[in-house]
């Protein structure tokens, strides 16, 4: 998970020891899997971008507390999930999946129209799994990560990773499928 | 292979987690049998949906904007740690462990040198502490007025049952409340230490900055 381990546990140490210019260089390197993993967790880029301020600041609170044995990325996604599980048990039951958008203002209109319907589509089957199987499912399909890494990062076995992906594929697959021949109807 | 892979394995195959052997093995069955194909086909086609939803870089705010946020709701300083908190529960769990045979070992000890007439005994030492210690002021003020005593009914009454007792009763008395005080001690030191734990670690800071 980690590209160059040694600048990386200089950059650690110097950031554990108050260093914001080292802290800073960690946050650009993995600002990207933080927001790409809550944004999956959550279905929403708002919540993923607030949820990601709150990983690095729990990060630079508790890095003096960071074993340097373990991967640094594993510990920032485990803290990722932690409070994305937090939010999602916050999250008004109110909220309704359309609300929940995976889609940037900041697109073309014809752009958003496109990827809108499909990313809907696939956030709404997504939401619909059980925030376990989702972690395991976006650490997997988002963030490419080993089951090792997962297992890791969930702290759970590997045989659970393995258990929690099926039924996340079999449950999303059977959404999808059921979707696609609303649609056709 | 003769029998179609498990869906567990078609997952394995799919996420390359197999051996190379066994890959190889799903590899040669996947070309000779279409419906495991189909199967494997599909699910790799819905991994790829899935991945396409992925956001990207240009649909986050920009580093800058991302880091002038973070920057600001930083918080100027850590929270201080005592140094010793990962080490105190087995701190708390191993002291205690290896104070206790010693302080009975002790209280024993001392208990010995009392019956052989080596120590003077604390049991007569009280007992001539007890009179004024019971019949103090701020007993007599306090506890004895809320219970509706005397100083005098309480010391007939505790001075009566004490010198009933014989002088080795006595000191093995005293060294069990003393061992048991040591013992309160302990469980109160444990449990305002895990008090101490569990609000310092709920303790969730404010962040201002939040959009």
């Amino acid at each position: 998970m980690d590209a160059n381990p040694r600048e990386e546990a200089e950059r650690i140490q110097s950031a554990a020891q108050g260093n914001l210019g080292a802290f800073a260089e960690l946050v650009q390197a993995h600002r990207m899997r933080v927001l790409r993993t809550a944004a999956g967790m959550l279905g929403s880029l708002d919540e993923a971008e607030d949820v990601a301020q709150d990983v690095f600041i729990k990060a630079w609170e508790h890095l003096p507390d960071y074993d340097p044995r373990g991967s640094f990325a594993g510990w920032l996604y485990r803290i990722t999930v932690n409070t994305a599980l937090d939010v999602l048990r916050k999250r008004r039951a109110d909220v309704s999946l359309d609300e929940l958008q995976l889609v940037s203002p900041k697109e073309d209109p014809e752009g958003i129209a496109l990827r809108q319907d499909e990313r809907q589509r696939v956030q709404a089957a997504i939401a619909g799994l059980p925030a376990a199987a989702r972690a395991a499912l976006i650490l997997r399909e988002y963030e490419q990560l080993s089951y090792k890494e997962i297992a890791d990062v969930l702290d759970i076995p590997i045989g659970t990773v393995m258990s929690r992906l099926s039924y996340a594929r079999r449950a999303l697959g059977q959404s999808l499928a059921l979707e696609q021949q609303e649609v056709e109807v | 292979m003769q029998d179609h892979p498990a869906d567990t394995h078609l997952q394995l195959y799919l996420d390359g987690e197999l051996d190379t052997d066994a890959q190889r093995a799903i590899d040669a069955h996947i070309a000779a049998c279409p419906p495991c194909r189909h199967k494997l086909f599909a699910c790799q086609r819905m991994c790829q949906r899935v991945r396409r939803t992925v956001p990207t870089c240009a649909e986050f705010l920009s580093e800058g904007e991302f880091w002038g946020r973070l920057a600001a709701s930083l918080p100027a300083r850590r929270r201080s740690r005592w140094p010793l908190v990962p080490y105190m529960p087995p701190l708390l769990l191993s002291v205690p462990g290896t104070l206790w045979p010693g302080v009975i070992a002790l209280l024993g000890f001392l208990r010995l040198l009392m019956g052989l007439g080596l120590l003077p005994s604390v049991g007569r030492l009280c007992t001539t502490r007890l009179i004024p210690l019971l019949a103090h002021p701020v007993l007599e003020q306090s506890l004895y007025s809320w219970a509706g005593w005397s100083g005098q009914e309480v010391v007939r009454f505790v001075l009566g049952g004490w010198t009933r007792m014989s002088v080795a009763t006595q000191d093995t008395l005293i060294l069990s409340i003393a061992l048991f005080l040591f013992l309160a001690l302990f469980f109160e030191v444990a449990i305002l230490y895990i008090g101490w734990v569990v609000c310092w670690s709920g303790a969730t800071p404010s962040y201002p900055n939040r959009r």
